[in-house]
């Protein structure tokens, strides 16, 4: 999703989010990642400015004080974690982990393919459905690489291992990766 | 934290650190990524990952880090790579290209909603000053014309407003 993300032409806008707003976005992310409830102050505290940053596409970015992106969202959909965030808090998400091969492909920006979920050095200990917000871990690595999203339950992975298991929405160096806002803040 | 349950087989740093979110993850100085991550940049990139990580978090560098550091880059600082890195380009470029043709390339970027500007960069390679270059554009396009340092580090001259074909004119005859 952000492979060929280019601050200077994809940013439409960058405006501070009202408080009423920020009520409602610190809601709708406790609904989603319950597990964040003891930290959330320090993810999303009060008293700093929350900037929203609008994309083309309907991206939608959320920074606190022109830091990098924590959360980001399509139109109205469910708030993804910028992987950041997601190496300081590894228990967001379920994790899938792929083998040591896939690495090199997801870096590019690559889909996850069933077989590198499904060899020796991959795991997958949770059962999942299809359409579910992941981490990718990856052999012998301790921190994720990419926040994708299932395009098969676990189950349907193990037993067709054939195609696409899950959508690569945002993966270490992307353009959401290398932004940074500092400079555009004027 | 069913989420969790890898975590024994990482080892005790991680457990002790359970309670201890967020969790501080070091990041590489020369790539951004997490150290165990930095082999996948390319192999020389990969070497400066290492020498930033020798400067900046010896306890870090492991032996078997140490053995993956060519010859090249054994002795050296991560300011003498760069440098060298530099150098080397501009040896390179400037034997190649500057005497004939430096490579001056004109692109368009869109900036909020429609809006476009013009981005010219190599010029620095040619020899024109680019504020010179920049104060022309402004009084011959009658727009707004400045020397911006782009994402890679080079200085690009960027205009207000697509004027490809006319700014080419400029760059040829200037
Ligand atoms: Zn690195």
């Amino acid at each position: 999703m952000f492979k060929k993300f280019n601050p200077q032409g994809d940013i439409v806008s960058q405006v501070p989010i009202k408080s009423s707003v920020q009520r409602s976005i610190r809601n709708q992310i406790l609904e989603q990642f319950p597990s964040v409830e003891p930290f959330i102050e320090d993810i999303l505290p009060r008293k700093e400015k929350w900037i929203l940053i609008k994309c083309h596409g309907h991206m939608n970015l959320i920074s606190i004080n022109y830091e990098q992106p924590i959360f980001f969202n399509l139109r109205t959909g469910p708030y993804f974690p910028s992987l950041r965030l997601l190496h300081a808090y590894p228990f967001l998400l379920p994790r899938l982990q792929v083998d040591k091969g896939a690495i090199r492909h997801i870096l590019k920006g690559a889909d996850i393919m069933c077989p590198g979920l499904t060899s020796a050095g991959a795991r997958m200990d949770e059962e999942l459905g299809s359409n579910r917000m992941v981490g990718i871990f990856a052999e012998g690595k301790e921190h994720a690489l990419a926040v994708g999203v299932t395009k098969l339950s676990t189950e349907d992975v193990k037993n067709v291992n054939k195609g696409v298991a899950v959508e690569n929405i945002h993966y270490l160096n992307d353009g959401l990766w290398k932004l940074s806002l500092g400079e555009q803040q004027s | 934290m069913a989420s969790h349950s890898f975590s024994e087989e990482r080892g005790t740093t991680c457990l002790t650190n359970q309670d201890q979110y967020p969790y501080n993850v070091i990041y590489c100085g020369n790539c951004s990524l997490p150290f165990e991550y930095c082999e996948y940049n390319g192999p020389e990139e990969f070497q400066r990952c290492l020498l930033w990580r020798r400067e900046n978090y010896p306890e870090l560098f492991s032996t078997y880090d140490e053995s993956l550091l060519t010859d090249a880059f054994k002795n050296v600082s991560l300011a003498d790579s760069l440098s060298k890195a530099v150098e080397s380009n501009n040896n390179s470029s400037s034997k190649k290209k500057s005497p004939i043709n430096p490579e001056v390339v004109i692109a368009r970027a869109q900036r909020k909603g429609r809006k476009q500007v013009t981005i010219i960069s190599g010029l620095d390679k040619t020899g024109v000053k680019l504020s010179e270059f920049s104060r022309v554009c402004k009084k011959q396009f009658s727009c707004g014309a400045s020397v911006v340092t782009a994402p890679d580090m080079r200085e690009v001259v960027e205009i207000q407003g697509p004027i490809f074909g006319t700014s080419r004119i400029l760059v040829c005859n200037g």
